[in-house]
């Protein structure tokens, strides 16, 4: 690819995602990290299980609700969700924060959105309130974030390396 | 070649995630996110009354997971820390058309704790609060629907 292509694409995909990146955020943008990127629906799957144990997290599955809706004759597109976490958080902080426990493991949303596909997660450090955080607890929210953040920060880097 | 890499990742990151002005302390009065309460039952007991509750409510339920399954040996898992899992489609499906993010929530789940001490408890998530996350009125309703079930599987089952 030459480098007037590279660059007639980048600007493309950069004014695709200024349009649409806030779209996608709306009223609850404090409370939802998201991406989106123009890569296939598979490709974009395996990078974030890839992007989350690069960052230390283990991936315990993946869940395919496209499957289970199309299998109750329900139409959708392409819908999974990873679970992850990390063992050792998952053991300490149930015992001294169990109001985490609904929260584990955590879910990453991939989902296919026309032809882009758009990857979610829940900002932790948006629930500390509705979880009556102490200042571990806040702290922990806070990690959490920035490491979701890098985890989004590193599969639109990777598409970016691609172009 | 590689600043214009670097100064494109950098736009493109800019507007996935907002602002962060509200983290932490300016939300009025919020719910609490969990709710917790204790069974009358041993462990396996709560799980089977549980189970038969959920489904007494026209939802699916999925093969059970443990708590800490999948993040480490199936041999060193804790086998107290049992997630029922279910799910109706329906609702699904229409909650899925309202908010596509809302599998950063999914599936709903209800997870029954034996502690050391032998004390049985059921952890559940506040979907209603959850549901206010994503600011949006007709999946608000929704959800207000299914917490109505949540509540009426709960009291089944530790009254």
């Amino acid at each position: 690819m030459n480098t007037l292509t590279k660059q007639v694409l980048a600007l493309l995909l950069t004014s695709a995602c200024l349009i649409i990146g806030p779209a996608t955020a709306h009223a609850g943008q404090d409370d939802l990290l998201s991406a989106r990127t123009t890569k296939p629906f598979d490709e974009t799957l395996s990078m974030a299980g890839e992007a989350l144990e690069k960052h230390g997290f283990t991936v315990a599955h993946v869940q395919k609700c496209d499957g289970g809706l199309h299998a109750m004759g329900y139409e959708t597109g392409h819908y999974r969700v990873i679970f992850f976490g990390r063992l050792e958080e998952v053991r300490e902080l149930s015992k001294t924060h169990p109001q985490l426990i609904p929260l584990f493991p955590f879910k990453l949303a991939v989902y296919a959105d026309n032809n882009d596909t758009v990857i979610s997660v829940i900002n932790p450090a948006g629930l500390g309130n509705m979880l009556q955080a102490d200042p571990v607890l806040k702290e922990k929210l806070r990690q959490w974030k920035q490491e979701f953040k890098d985890v989004l920060n590193e599969i639109m880097i990777q598409q970016i390396a691609e172009l | 070649m590689k600043t214009w890499k670097i100064l494109l990742a950098a736009l493109l990151l800019m507007p996935a995630y907002g602002n962060t002005n509200s983290e932490l302390g300016s939300k009025n009065e919020p719910q609490m996110l969990t709710t917790i309460h204790d069974s009358p039952y041993d462990f396996d007991k709560t799980v089977l009354t549980l189970r038969e509750a959920i489904e007494s409510h026209n939802f699916r339920t999925f093969p059970d997971r443990f708590l800490e399954q999948g993040l480490t040996d199936e041999f060193s898992v804790n086998q107290r820390q049992l997630s029922i899992r279910f799910c109706n489609f329906n609702q699904l499906d229409k909650a899925l058309k309202l908010e596509p993010r809302l599998g950063v929530l999914l599936p709903c789940a209800i997870t029954v704790i034996e502690h050391e001490n032998g004390e049985v408890q059921l952890f559940a998530a506040n979907i209603s609060a959850m549901a206010a996350l994503f600011d949006n009125a007709p999946l608000t309703e929704l959800i207000g629907d299914l917490q109505d079930s949540y509540d009426d599987i709960i009291e089944e089952v530790t009254f």
